[in-house]
């Protein structure tokens, strides 16, 4: 049998070893992993690392990159990967810039209709990759590979290539650059709607056949679950997410930033499978994503602070990431014994 | 004037850690690793920290983005810099960031270009972008010497206000040879084989093309490939901007005719300097335009251009 991260607490009871219950909850160990980080950069220079700005810029490039790493949890649980995130957050803001723009930015209902564009946006992708992955049997990698190519493009074309401005200042200053008790607000947005995504996926009929697919495509066709259908819906929720991120990411830099998001896709998936998730599917917990979100974040912060060149930086998440990988493949071997 | 300077020079015997201390660490915040141009600016930087006494902390972007570059921003503000020098990547990202930073104290100085709202700015220093326009087109007249036909730019990306000034530069002044035919400017992105690619197209549909020039060095590095490939180092004269080393290689092939150079080395030492004038209270000078120098292959050996070329290991 396949263990789900639902199921896990059934396994731990039966042993009670540190050794186990790593093995059972990879994201345990990537969390020590984070908490060690932290000792080190904050023993190193407390008065910068915890310093309020610092901490701010942490939550707040957490928070961005929790959006897609939300999405990129329910796809690669289902076994998918969508490389077209990062397009489609840039496709989404420049269509809900452009909209904005011709109601007028100073109109009170261009920030909703902006957002409403922005969703729309992501939505219609993600519908398009799930549709060609679930129904026309696609691989994922090739198909979200095409479309980020499409949607980039596509971008382009209709703003002429141009970073373009005329995000509303309202949205700017209450999103953007808002706080709320000296916390970032998008950081909040994403706590809430990574805390309503992980209830989703932990505790619904929904994210019971999400794991289901992603464990077994047959079986949980067989179990009567419309698989192409349920397919479809994760890369529209993938979109949906990127959607939302291309929406804030307009708030953030009050601007379109086509040329910023080509990596965007594989930080996603490095926070994911960081977080314990397979990209074999049917495992993975948002709680796990959120940690592994938080590694990059911190090395990235962290090595600066300190003074390390920032070549530093991709070294060293390169090296969490594949450890986190083998230990990956050390469990599958000893779940199979 | 003479008791003035004789105090400055007091000043500047004064134990280097005192100095130090008087005005704080100054961090040079790039818009991107790995490149001759930013590594001439962190050179320059260096330079000038150590003529002024100054501690000079060095941080990079991986990619020329705001994405990349406001949250590195943020974590070198952590730090708690006295003053902050760099290379804005966009005039609207980076407005919010630098307001901050300077409401909090800290000296902000922009280099290479500038930001929408340049209030919060002590110095602004940077290439007068037309004039580099004006150059390229000047040394591609000058290369062709009376001879007709058709000549074009290839470029980057729309949108950059440097290569956008540029371009206009460059438009403006060949506008004034009426024995040249300007048949326009193609984008070819930052990738030097869709530059070359787009330099291809551009000589198949026009074999009467004599001159080409490229405002920013991969269009620069792409158009000599495509020149190579097509063979036609004789026939058409052209003229990049920025001096990489591909760039400088190019030169002394005979693929490209002349470089119109900035000067980042200038940029970086200028930064640091006016940061400092800043933080102790000194005159800023504001705006600073660095000139440009034309190199051909004769010339880009000489002394006087060689200490002009993006060249270093200073991040």
């Amino acid at each position: 049998m396949t263990t789900s991260a639902s199921t896990e607490g059934l396994d731990s009871r039966q042993s009670r070893g540190l050794g186990r219950l790593l093995l059972d909850r990879p994201e345990l160990m990537i969390l020590v992993a984070l908490l060690i980080m932290i000792v080190v950069f904050a023993t190193m220079r407390p008065d910068a690392f915890l310093s309020a700005i610092n901490i701010r810029n942490m939550a707040m490039e957490a928070g961005m990159m929790m959006f897609l790493a939300t999405g990129m949890t329910y796809v690669i649980v289902t076994a998918g990967i969508d490389l077209s995130v990062g397009a489609v957050l840039v496709f989404s803001g420049v269509c809900s810039v452009l909209v904005m723009r011709l109601i007028g930015v100073d109109s009170p209902l261009a920030p909703w209709i902006g957002l409403v564009v922005a969703v729309l946006a992501g939505v219609a992708w993600g519908a398009l990759n799930g549709v060609l992955i679930a129904r026309a049997n696609l691989s994922p990698l090739i198909v979200t590979l095409a479309t980020m190519g499409i949607a980039l493009g596509a971008s382009r074309l209709l703003v002429g290539g141009v970073d373009i401005t005329g995000v509303p200042s309202s949205l700017v200053n209450t999103i953007g650059v808002g706080r709320i008790w000296g916390i970032p607000v998008i950081f909040l947005l994403s706590l809430a709607f990574a805390g309503l995504m992980g209830i989703v996926l932990h505790r619904t009929r929904f994210g019971l056949h999400t794991f289901a697919v992603g464990s077994n495509p047959q079986g949980a066709e067989r179990a009567g679950i419309d698989v192409a259908r349920h397919l479809t819906r994760i890369y529209m929720i993938s979109g949906l997410c990127a959607g939302i991120a291309g929406y804030l990411t307009l708030s953030r830099f009050a601007s379109t930033t086509i040329a910023g998001h080509a990596m965007d896709n594989l930080k996603a998936i490095t926070a994911v499978v960081l977080g314990g998730a397979s990209l074999f599917g049917g495992s993975g917990t948002l709680v796990g994503t959120g940690i592994g979100v938080l590694i990059p974040v911190v090395l990235a912060s962290g090595l600066v602070i300190v003074g390390l060149p920032s070549f530093w930086q991709e070294v060293a998440v390169g090296i969490v990431l594949l450890a986190a990988v083998m230990i990956d493949q050390w469990r599958r071997t000893r779940r199979s014994r | 004037m003479r008791p003035r300077s004789i105090l400055l020079a007091a000043l500047a015997a004064a134990p280097e850690m005192a100095l130090a201390q008087e005005v704080g660490t100054v961090a040079l915040v790039l818009g991107q690793r790995g490149s001759g141009f930013h590594q001439a600016i962190a050179c320059g930087a260096r330079s000038a920290a150590d003529e002024l006494g100054v501690e000079v902390e060095i941080q990079a972007a991986a990619n020329y983005a705001a994405t990349e570059q406001i949250p590195l921003l943020n974590s070198v503000l952590a730090t708690g810099p006295a003053a902050v020098v760099l290379d804005p990547t966009s005039s609207t990202s980076l407005v919010a960031p630098l307001a901050e930073a300077a409401s909090q104290g800290v000296v902000i100085v922009a280099v290479d270009t500038t930001v929408d709202d340049p209030s919060m700015l002590s110095a602004e220093i940077a290439t007068d972008n037309f004039q580099v326009g004006v150059e390229t087109a000047k040394a591609l007249v000058g290369l062709l010497d009376g001879r007709t036909g058709a000549v074009a730019q290839v470029n980057s990306i729309p949108g950059i206000s440097t290569v956008d000034a540029r371009i206009a530069g460059f438009e403006d002044e060949i506008a004034k040879h009426p024995e040249l035919t300007y048949i326009g400017n193609q984008f070819a992105s930052e990738d030097v084989a869709q530059a070359q690619q787009a330099f291809g197209s551009l000589m198949s549909a026009h074999p009467d093309l004599v001159g080409v020039a490229a405002q920013s060095n991969n269009p620069a590095i792409g158009i000599a490939g495509g020149i190579r490939a097509a063979g036609v180092a004789d026939q058409v004269v052209a003229v990049g901007v920025d001096a990489d080393p591909p760039e400088i290689e190019a030169l002394k092939e005979g693929l490209l005719d002349a470089l119109v150079i900035q000067q980042p080395w200038e940029m970086g030492h200028q930064g640091v300097t006016q940061a400092v004038a800043a933080l102790r209270g000194e005159p800023v000078t504001t705006p600073i335009g660095t000139g440009t120098v034309t190199a051909t292959a004769e010339t880009i050996g000489a002394p006087e251009v060689i200490r002009f070329l993006y060249e270093g290991d200073c991040m």
